[in-house]
């Protein structure tokens, strides 16, 4: 538990050591304050649900463009060998650089609180569904960068991981909208792996088992295809 | 041999991940028959409320619900299915067993004619497929069945589903609340003017009943709706002993006559306020006009419709710390047409252990609109500041006062009153109410008549819930039935922004001198063009005014959410990464 915490102090630390983390954050906030505030007033109401539906929709490119370079890079230029040389375990550097990712996705979202607190002053904001919606901001989040690391470990091309990882993304995430055109049999089981449809319910404001073990179990699934493709270099 | 090992590696380590995926999924399989929600949300909107809960948890018999659900319908429906799942399973828990669930997919003959034969009918599902529109049939519905009674809940969607079941539940299962409501004094009755309220109350029974004798004990809460005539000394005597016993009340309206089909109203007498002034209000012969109100279509030049401001129609916003009333629970507004407005009486006595709550009240934009007769009829927004005379808003427009309650005809409260002592009567009543009682007061009874109600067919019954829920929960309280009061409030929608008033004030005004003059041009009245001019003029640099300091504040939360944060890590890099370059130019080799 302490070599993953040092890994995710690290690469937590590294991020701001760059200027990767700085791009992303300013410009998906930035993208998001545009479509969020710029009709916002139109509607006349008290909530910040167009929030939790625009902000995955960033994502989708923001998670692959943080997780890209988290093992390709290190693996282009040899040190990752590095790194796996030290009393460290496989699965300690995927889930230390997890959670070295993961935090810097929970200081944007905390950025994002300017909005809640804007509108709260303006009307009487439901806060108890904010918070659920950033409980399931945290969890579609924390399920895309774990796709982004996925990919990140499976090739040494930054580029080619950034769109491998915007494409399952964007898979997961909108899958469901694509219901109406798929046989009925198919449309249940389709609606289960999309992201956007375990979302939906915490954005608003109720929390379901059933979407946290999905989303536990994907973020589960994909870390483990990391560690394994990240092992794998020892067998090859 | 190296060889060898390393595929055995690799084979344990895929193995390894392969097992791991299949538990999970297993464990994402489990947790669709064993889930468990937490809700949020304010007004737990999305739980089964309390009255939900009582309501399964009093059945003292075994009640079978039977879901219809054809297997693989086309979205959205599709997902309708696991909603009334989840719902029904926490009726099922709440009844402490006493429900039991059974979801059927009729996938066959059998199985779709004993559907069709419980009442459900096979609706048709479209979709698109094949690049053509393509249709579906199969059934939504819900079989109520307890004892010897059953109820069909047919084409289920997610709107509205608690209400629809919890209202089933309780009219098979509870035994029926008795209101009374009193007759013989023109107004609506049951059969005219009051269908719609009837309908909605399949949980209550609903019967008219004089006040000429003493009113049945069994009575939870009697009912004056907009009465027209004189209520005689003796009906007053008859109520206020019914009051006195333990009964409560519901007065709706009583001040006023109102004529739609003539467009005024007018003062009646019906002696409705030798009660309330006993109990510490009194119902004034007026209508509150609010610059906060409905819009109706009037009939312009050209025969054109436009939609102007109707004030004598206010809709009224429930304040958050009255929210917490059973009669206005969570309801954050509601529309009260031709209401008169009610005051306190300070020279009320005995009041003492009585509370009198203002559940509802005008904006301090309102006035009073006064007279024997008042034109109700549709005007311009100018016109109707030419009514406003005398003082202005807030009026308390409805209240509820509950305690034990003092005689309206007690020697006392004759002569706080300033009547004559009670004269010698048969009816005779405590001086006390025996035990804390209901009464509501609202100055009318336009939001229970059939006329100003939704169209069933055209709006749905979502609307009609909507336009309902502040008189039905008025209801509730008054016969202390309180099951359906929080089901109710989930239909709120998310809370309005809160826009200055003098912006509304000021786009009201804007609106009205624009058609003032667009009127006075078309009727050639040069007189009447220049003053609507003048008029606009004033009315434009108000609304410019109240615009302009709007729209500042409003770029002020937009520009400021919109480049503040994205600034703030534009600035934590820039110091970040100048502070670096310093640290790396000061680095000394020991």
């Amino acid at each position: 538990m302490q070599n993953t915490m040092t890994v995710a102090r690290r690469q937590f630390a590294s991020y701001f050591n760059g200027p990767v983390a700085y791009i992303v954050m300013a410009l998906v906030l930035l993208a998001l304050g545009v479509f969020f505030w710029q009709d916002f007033f139109f509607f006349r109401r008290a909530s910040v649900s167009r929030m939790f539906d625009l902000f995955p929709i960033f994502l989708l490119l923001a998670a692959p463009a943080l997780t890209m370079g988290l093992l390709a890079e290190e693996k282009r230029n040899g040190t990752i060998e590095l790194l796996l040389t030290m009393p460290i375990k496989d699965s300690e550097v995927i889930v230390g650089k997890f959670l070295g990712v993961l935090g810097v996705y929970a200081v944007m979202l905390v950025l994002t609180l300017a909005y809640p607190i804007s509108v709260s002053t303006l009307g009487d904001l439901d806060w108890g569904q904010v918070w659920a919606g950033y409980f399931g901001l945290f969890l579609v989040g924390g399920s895309m960068l774990a796709i982004g690391i996925m990919s990140s470990s499976l090739t040494d091309n930054q580029l080619i991981s950034f769109f491998v990882a915007a494409a399952i993304c964007f898979t997961l995430y909108i899958v469901n909208r694509f219901l109406p055109f798929m046989p009925p049999a198919l449309a249940t089981p389709i609606e289960w792996i999309s992201l956007s449809y375990h979302f939906e319910s915490m954005g608003r404001g109720v929390i379901d088992s059933r979407d946290l073990i999905f989303f536990f179990s994907l973020i589960g699934v994909v870390l483990l295809i990391a560690f394994r493709a990240l092992e794998s270099r020892r067998w090859k | 041999m190296a060889m060898h090992k390393r595929t055995k590696a690799a084979t344990e380590s895929l193995g390894f991940l392969l097992i791991i995926a299949a538990v999970l999924v297993v464990l994402n399989f489990l947790g669709v028959f064993a889930s468990t929600r937490l809700d949020l949300t304010h007004n737990r909107l999305f739980s089964l409320s309390n009255g939900s809960r009582d309501v399964a948890h009093r059945l003292h018999d075994r009640m079978t619900v039977t879901a219809y659900f054809t297997e693989n319908l086309p979205p959205p429906h599709n997902a309708t299915e696991m909603y009334v799942r989840d719902m029904l399973r926490e009726y099922e828990v709440a009844s402490g067993g006493n429900i039991r669930v059974r979801f059927v997919n009729p996938d066959t003959d059998e199985l779709r004619e004993q559907a069709t034969t419980a009442g459900l009918a096979r609706l048709p599902h479209p979709y698109a497929g094949n690049d053509t529109q393509q249709v579906t049939e199969g059934f939504r519905g819900i079989v109520f069945e307890y004892l010897d009674e059953k109820r069909v809940l047919d084409n289920v969607t997610t709107e509205g589903l608690e209400y629809d079941i919890t209202q089933r539940i309780k009219e098979m299962a509870g035994d029926k609340v008795k209101v009374g409501i009193l007759s013989g004094h023109g107004g609506p009755t049951l059969a005219q003017g009051l269908t719609k309220l009837r309908e909605s109350m399949p949980t209550y029974e609903l019967s008219e009943v004089s006040a000429n004798q003493e009113i049945p004990a069994d009575i939870k809460a009697l009912l004056i709706i907009g009465p027209e005539t004189e209520i005689t000394e003796n009906e007053l005597r008859y109520i206020n002993q019914y009051v006195m016993r333990g009964g409560s009340l519901g007065i709706f309206g009583g001040a006023m006559k109102v004529d739609m089909q003539e467009g005024n109203a007018t003062t009646v007498s019906t002696g409705i306020n030798r009660l309330l002034t006993a109990w510490g209000v009194r119902m004034d012969p007026n209508v509150v006009a609010d610059a906060t109100c409905k819009q109706i279509p009037m009939q312009v030049a050209q025969g054109f419709q436009l939609p102007v401001p109707f004030p004598p129609v206010p809709i009224v916003s429930i304040e958050e710390h009255m929210q917490s009333h059973p009669a206005v629970f969570h309801l954050a507004q509601t529309v009260l047409p031709f209401t008169s407005s009610i005051t306190r009486n300070p020279n009320a006595t005995g009041l003492t252990g009585v509370h009198i709550t203002t559940l509802a009240k005008s904006t301090e934009n309102s006035w009073q609109l006064t007279g024997e007769s008042i034109s109700l009829r549709p005007r311009q927004p100018g016109e109707w500041r030419s009514t406003q005379t005398g003082g202005h808003g807030p009026y308390a427009l409805a209240v509820g006062i509950d305690g034990t309650l003092p005689s309206a005809f007690s020697a006392a409260a004759m002569s706080a009153s300033g009547s004559d002592a009670p004269a010698a009567s048969t009816i005779q009543a405590p001086d006390r109410s025996a035990h804390p009682v209901q009464v509501f007061v609202v100055g009318t009874a336009g939001f229970l008549r059939d006329e100003l109600l939704p169209d069933n067919q055209r709006g749905g019954p979502a609307q009609m819930r909507a336009a309902l829920a502040f008189p039905l929960n008025a209801i509730d309280w008054v016969a202390q039935d309180d099951d359906m009061i929080a089901v109710r409030a989930k239909n709120a929608e998310d809370p309005a922004l809160r826009v200055p008033e003098n912006v509304t004030q000021a786009e009201n005004d804007f609106r009205s001198a624009t058609e003032a003059q667009a009127t006075a041009a078309e009727g050639q009245d040069r007189a009447a063009f220049e003053a609507a001019g003048q008029h606009g003029e004033q009315a434009v640099t108000r609304y410019k005014a109240a615009m302009e300091a709007w729209d500042r504040k409003k770029a002020m939360y937009r520009w400021g959410n919109m480049l503040g944060a994205p600034f703030l890590i534009a600035i934590f890099g820039v110091i970040r990464w100048r502070m670096r370059k310093a640290k790396k130019a000061n680095l000394k080799l020991a």
